[in-house]
């Protein structure tokens, strides 16, 4: 059996400077005035001009996660109001292309998981769900070299080839998208990087709804870190514990897909240069 | 910072001052002598940026600095206007230029407006002030001619 557990507080503030996780001291990023949303910038701004992307695609992902978690008594911005595009576009300019609402929060927390053997987790008085398949791309340390679309934007690609051979499934089969969202660009990327549309089809694929709780894609169902939690480490496995709550019912109603089976979780992203994915399953493939 | 050409503003105290290593001196040591200087790989000739102890191509240690052109073009970039902290005079302009050669480098593009900034625009090296012994190689629009 296996625990994995993190918690995070009293590091963040809401000070003069960024937050301190998201400015890197290396020799050859600190001294340009960049830390993490504009090293994630960089890679929306190049698929902004290589394939049309649109700023309206980005401001749908961003009120789509940040309205989930206006629903979940959990989330840090709970009850907050819903968020429209409109909103996201209208927030002030951080990094372009990225305003405020299309960047994750700061907050304090902690979770965790317990790993176990399908044998063990059905002697225990909870809903086991199986992990059917995952993987890792790491391309080096991040937010030390550029973020260089042509060399990085399909980071994870070859992580979710991986978890979709170990299950035998497709990205058809995924009935739940709970993808790292640390800034809403990142939804786009991942369809399009872990094979769910084509390279740069993202942008169009994400609108009209496709993307809500009850539509053919939903992403972040629990509100993500652009409005669940942004705690530490904690924040990439938090993607696991919503797909968790996702498939064992946990969630509120209106967060909850019916008849959900599969669920895909990531972690990482372009601007880090890495990019985890895991399949989970109610039942195992 | 001096996304205008205020270049008093890029030397503001406070601003980040890279701390550099043994690996990474010759680079800055260039940059004091308005030189841009890169790794290239003497088995393979891939360019090698960040610097590194071997070819991020093909792992051989035999690399040796060389001069860049500083001439290039906007890979990709983005308006800041959150400053990373309060030194920095926003909204100032992150940068990836794409240097000739072919290879990559995080800067900041300088001396142009955030509107006039565009992806694939030339831009030459300048060389800026910062801390008390440090050049760093920043970006400008390149003018014809």
């Amino acid at each position: 059996m296996v625990m994995i557990a993190h918690a995070q507080a009293g590091e963040y503030s809401y000070g003069d400077a960024t937050s301190p996780w998201t400015r890197p001291t290396h020799e050859f990023s600190e001294c340009w005035g960049l830390y993490t949303a504009a090293e994630f910038a960089f890679c929306a701004q190049r698929h902004m001009h290589l394939y049309g992307t649109r700023q309206e695609a980005l401001a749908e992902v961003a009120a789509t996660i940040r309205s989930n978690g206006n629903k979940n008594p959990k989330a840090c911005f709970y009850d907050r109001g819903e968020v429209t595009p409109e909103d996201v576009l209208a927030s002030r300019m951080v990094a372009s292309p990225f305003h405020l609402l299309d960047c994750c929060i700061n907050s304090e927390g902690g979770g965790g998981l317990i790993l176990t053997t399908a044998e063990r987790a059905r002697d225990l008085d909870v809903v086991p769900i199986h992990i059917l398949g995952g993987g890792t791309d790491r391309q080096g340390m991040a937010y030390t070299r550029a973020p260089v679309w042509d060399t990085y934007g399909w980071v994870g690609r070859r992580a979710a080839q991986r978890s979709f051979e170990m299950a035998g499934l497709r990205p058809a089969d995924v009935d739940v998208c709970e993808f790292y969202d640390p800034f809403s660009f990142e939804i786009i990327r991942q369809f399009e990087a872990f094979g769910f549309c084509a390279e740069g089809e993202g942008g169009d694929f994400v609108m009209d709804g496709r993307i809500a709780v009850d539509g053919e894609f939903p992403v972040v169902t629990n509100g993500g870190t652009l409005s669940f939690s942004h705690a530490g480490t904690l924040q990439m496995l938090q993607k696991v514990i919503s797909g968790y709550e996702q498939l064992s019912g946990q969630l509120p109603v209106e967060l909850t897909v019916p008849d959900a089976d599969v669920v895909i979780a990531s972690n990482g992203g372009s601007g880090a240069l890495f990019c985890d994915v895991m399949l989970m399953g109610r039942e195992p493939t | 910072m001096s996304t205008y050409g205020d270049l008093d503003k890029l030397n503001t105290p406070g601003l980040p001052v890279p701390t550099v290593t043994d690996l990474s001196r010759p680079h800055w040591e260039g940059c004091l002598r308005d030189e841009l200087l890169v790794q290239r790989c003497q088995d393979c000739g891939h360019y090698v940026f960040i610097p590194e102890l071997a070819c991020t191509s093909c792992l051989s240690q035999k690399l040796a600095w060389v001069a860049s052109s500083g001439k290039g073009v906007l890979y990709s970039y983005t308006v800041i206007y959150r400053p990373q902290r309060p030194e920095f005079d926003a909204p100032y302009i992150g940068a990836i230029i794409e240097l000739e050669e072919g290879w990559h480098m995080l800067s900041n593009l300088i001396e142009c407006e955030p509107e006039a900034a565009c992806i694939g625009m030339p831009v030459e090296v300048c060389f800026v002030p910062r801390g008390d012994n440090l050049k760093l190689p920043m970006f400008r629009p390149l003018v014809a001619g």
